[in-house]
């Protein structure tokens, strides 16, 4: 199992802990990551708004550069996700628009001729490695923790460049968790926004809207959230006090990449996941799964 | 088919709040909820309120929220539902005033369709042609789909930012407000660009892309949106911090080949930034905040290149 491995800008920089962790779990799973060093920003939902052919040129040159090696792409980034799925189909359903983005990177000595697929790290625990295959590794399951997934918006929405599973009862972060040993939390803003994309534009709105999912997380039980995209991790962890701030409650959810959950699951040493990166401790949650939770601090009740 | 049916139920002069009422019926296999719902209304529960009319979903009327998601009654099986959920939802729309059961108060969603002008405007220094003004074909993909909306709310109600931000215009009216900006016999349209991104307009939705998926008629308003950016972008029209967001991630982009996470916030926010100083300072320490010069990925040239040739003078 071999992928051409797109980072993405967050996950090389403020959330290296995701890079870092992604890549411990595949060594050990045995998915074997190709990285994708000259890969270019995938211009997120801005480029795409300010010039449609330049988000088109860039992406079709990612999606060139992996053609050229024969490998799928993995992502591990919600909006790289959407973003380059978005262009790969409008390259392949679109001749004119595959010839003129072919235009461009002709310059540059390049060309796509539609071969590649994109997918994500969640979605390749899930299909292409699978659910089966990933239980013989949990050496240490997560017995007891209540853990509320997160999807994020652009891993389910729009589903016609998505389409993974159900964009409104979605399952795949629950089966993980479940198969983790841990017990996952129903709520309501497990599959809602957390407003990342305009947290420096709008920082009242997106404070507001973030605290609300992870207040419904917290409200339900949960001792930790999960995310698949680092982009809902910067919003939930470090933004968390913001949402804080703006609601008037104290909330402090520690919450896990994707790949740290399974990696301490599979037995992965937690300095080898980073977890000490992250603004909210996850020290609690550690102290759980030793079975020494000091009374209060992980499953106690959500201060007001 | 026997289904089960849990419904919000609220009535002004009796309840104090609202109450959940739960129903067991035999219905087709075909059955929709409105189906559902006016059988339920017949055999079991008289006082059952809600809005409906034309059952094929054109009016509009019987969107209530189903199962946690905005949609039309009328044209959702209850069979899909059963499958997905095991029981059948429902709720009015949420954020707007219940004034019986499923039926909600619709004025504030129509306030803000009003703000967008949804009527042409022709340039009133242009002669009044004498005929009727004929549309170029292919200029009329963008006017068509926006006009597949019936002011449903579905997406207004459920979208993420309105759900917190109530001043937000919403998916709905934006997607209607792009509607006059695509269509060429309009006369207004540098107006209606300005207007749609003011403060409370395009530049405030999160992209959660919730609009386009709720849609029950293939509207797809983020796209509509996204396409007001860019006539925005082209007329310069870039004070608002989200226009120098995308302008920011561009130039970012364009230097390095990648986005620059530590200079984006004061690009953005000028001097605004300032009041994000204790944050920053917290995400520094845990070696959060990436240092600002960047090494530009290998082949940048190749990158910088693609924005030579595709770049539009302004």
């Amino acid at each position: 199992m071999r992928y051409a491995y797109y980072t993405g800008c967050v996950a090389e920089e403020s959330t290296s802990e995701l890079d870092y962790s992604t890549q411990r779990v595949c060594e050990k799973l045995g998915i074997r990551l190709e990285k994708m060093k000259s890969a270019s920003c995938c211009g997120a939902s801005d480029i795409d708004e300010v010039n449609l052919d330049l988000s088109r040129a860039l992406n079709g040159r990612t999606l060139a550069l992996a053609e050229r090696d024969g490998l799928d792409i993995i992502t591990i980034c919600n909006v790289c996700t959407l973003t380059l799925r978005t262009v790969n189909k409008n390259l392949k359903e679109n001749p004119d628009i595959l010839d003129a983005t072919n235009q461009v990177l002709g310059q540059i000595g390049m060309k796509y001729n539609g071969g590649v697929e994109v997918t994500h790290f969640l979605w390749v625990l899930m299909k292409d490695f699978g659910i089966e295959r990933l239980k013989p590794f949990v050496s240490r399951p997560l017995a007891g923790l209540k853990v509320a997934p997160f999807y994020g918006c652009q891993i389910l929405r729009p589903a016609d460049k998505l389409g993974f599973e159900d964009p409104y009862n979605p399952t795949s972060l629950e089966t993980i968790i479940a198969a983790l040993g841990a017990d996952p939390v129903d709520y309501a803003g497990k599959t809602k926004c957390c407003a990342f994309l305009i947290s420096l534009a709008r920082e009242k709105t997106a404070s507001a809207v973030l605290g609300q999912q992870l207040w419904d997380g917290k409200t339900a039980g949960a001792d930790c959230m999960v995310t698949p995209c680092p982009l809902c991790h910067i919003s939930l962890d470090a933004f968390q006090t913001m949402a804080e701030k703006q609601l008037g409650r104290d909330i402090r959810l520690p919450i896990f990449h994707l790949p740290q959950l399974v990696g301490l699951a599979i037995g992965l040493d937690p300095a080898e996941l980073k977890l000490s990166r992250h603004m909210v401790s996850l020290d609690g949650i550690l102290a759980k799964l030793r079975g020494r939770a000091p009374a209060g601090v992980v499953s106690g009740a959500p201060g007001e | 088919m026997l289904a089960t049916f849990k419904i919000q139920k609220f009535n002004p002069e009796t309840d104090g709040k609202a109450h959940y009422r739960d129903y067991e019926i035999e219905l087709p296999e075909r059955a929709t909820v409105l189906e559902a719902i006016i059988a339920i209304k017949e055999q079991l529960d008289g006082t059952l309120s809600f809005r409906c009319a034309c059952r094929s979903a054109i009016c509009g009327s019987c969107a209530m929220r189903i199962n946690s998601c905005a949609r039309l009654a009328c044209k959702t099986k209850v069979a899909d539902e059963v499958a997905r959920f095991g029981t059948v939802l429902i709720e009015p729309l949420q954020k707007l005033k219940v004034i019986k059961d499923l039926i909600v108060d619709m004025d504030p969603f129509w306030r803000m369709v009003e703000k967008v002008r949804p009527w042409l405007m022709p340039d009133p220094h242009e002669t009044p042609p004498e005929r009727e003004r004929l549309v170029a074909q292919g200029t009329d993909r963008d006017v068509m789909r926006d006009s597949l909306c019936i002011f449903c709310a579905c997406c207004h109600t459920d979208c993420n930012v309105t759900e917190i931000e109530p001043g937000f215009v919403g998916p709905a009216a934006l997607a209607r407000g792009h509607r006059y900006v695509a269509d060429t016999r309009d006369g207004a349209t540098e107006q209606r660009i300005r207007l749609l991104s003011d403060s409370h307009g395009i530049w405030e939705c999160a992209r959660c892309f919730v609009c386009t998926q709720v849609c029950p008629k293939g509207v797809d308003p983020r796209e509509s949106i996204r396409q007001i950016g860019h006539l925005a972008f082209e007329r310069g029209l870039v004070s608002d911090d989200g226009a120098r967001h995308a302008q920011a991630f561009l130039d970012s982009v364009k230097a390095s080949g990648r986005l620059n996470e530590a200079t984006l916030p004061l690009k953005t926010r000028g001097l605004g930034v300032l009041g994000m100083t204790p944050l920053a300072i917290r995400m520094f320490l845990k070696g959060k905040v990436p240092f600002p010069l960047q090494k530009p990925v290998p082949d940048v040239e190749e990158i910088r290149k693609i924005f030579e040739l595709t770049e539009k003078k302004r």
